[in-house]
């Protein structure tokens, strides 16, 4: 954890909030070594984020295709007005 | 116009969609500002979306839901964090039960709209949604995995009809 955190521009405790944050979310998993805290990337975990990111920027793709959609019926139905 | 990028962070659980709309921030912000637009665009096709509370103030709330082809019903209660017409506008999901009482270790999912204009009238709108774990992910994609399943079944159908999706 210690050697993590030299690696970032921040302070210890920062670092150490960020790592409860990515446990809490699954995403890390925390492992005591004899004096030493080690951090391991839960590699499952971020793949599976990553394919439900994807799904999720379609999800919004097909929504502002929604969106220009209603806007440019509007558009053609109010004679360019805005 | 439409998207113009994707930022993703699948270790912070963040996605930050941006596009650029044919429309002044006081229009864009209409699509969340205006129940019945909100309404025409945030489900997908064949899933329509029935806004049943909307004060869309700070301290307000958003209550919707989506009808699925089933009649099933799928309930989202927003909590309005911040608003600030036409620029900002920052939401927090508080999902509810049917019966609405709120879902006991309920993934949360916020949402923060920022709108820009540029000069010329066009509409900047980027929308970061945060989850806070991988089941808030899912609930989102409760409605959307359906719409991909249409997407790929009409994508079949004009295939087999011999004209090109």
């Amino acid at each position: 954890m210690s050697a993590l955190a030299k690696r970032y521009p921040m302070s210890f405790a920062a670092v150490q909030k960020h790592v409860a944050v990515l446990e809490g979310a699954g995403l890390v998993t925390k492992e005591r070594r004899g004096r030493e805290q080690l951090v391991r990337t839960d590699v499952g975990t971020v793949h599976r984020a990553r394919a439900l990111l994807d799904r999720i920027e379609e999800l919004w793709r097909a929504r502002v295709d929604r969106i220009d959609d209603l806007l440019s019926n509007e558009k053609r139905t109010t004679g360019g007005k805005r | 116009m439409s998207v113009t990028s994707v930022e993703r962070d699948p270790e912070a659980l963040t996605m930050t969609v941006t596009a650029h709309l044919d429309a002044t921030a006081e229009r864009a912000w209409q699509l969340w500002g205006d129940p019945r637009q909100f309404e025409r665009w945030w489900g997908p096709p064949g899933y329509p979306v029935t806004v049943v509370e909307h004060d869309l103030r700070a301290g307000g709330r958003v209550t919707f839901f989506m009808t699925g082809t089933g009649g099933e019903r799928h309930d989202s209660t927003w909590e309005v964090v911040a608003a600030d017409p036409p620029r900002h506008l920052e939401l927090r999901d508080a999902d509810i039960n049917n019966d609405g009482c709120p879902n006991d270790g309920n993934a949360m999912t916020a949402m923060v709209i920022t709108i820009d204009e540029r000069s010329g009238g066009a509409a900047v709108m980027a929308v970061r949604t945060h989850f806070d774990s991988l089941a808030g992910m899912e609930a989102v994609l409760a409605m959307g995995a359906e719409e991909g399943m249409r997407m790929v079944l009409s994508q079949i159908d004009a295939v087999l009809a011999g004209t090109p999706a």
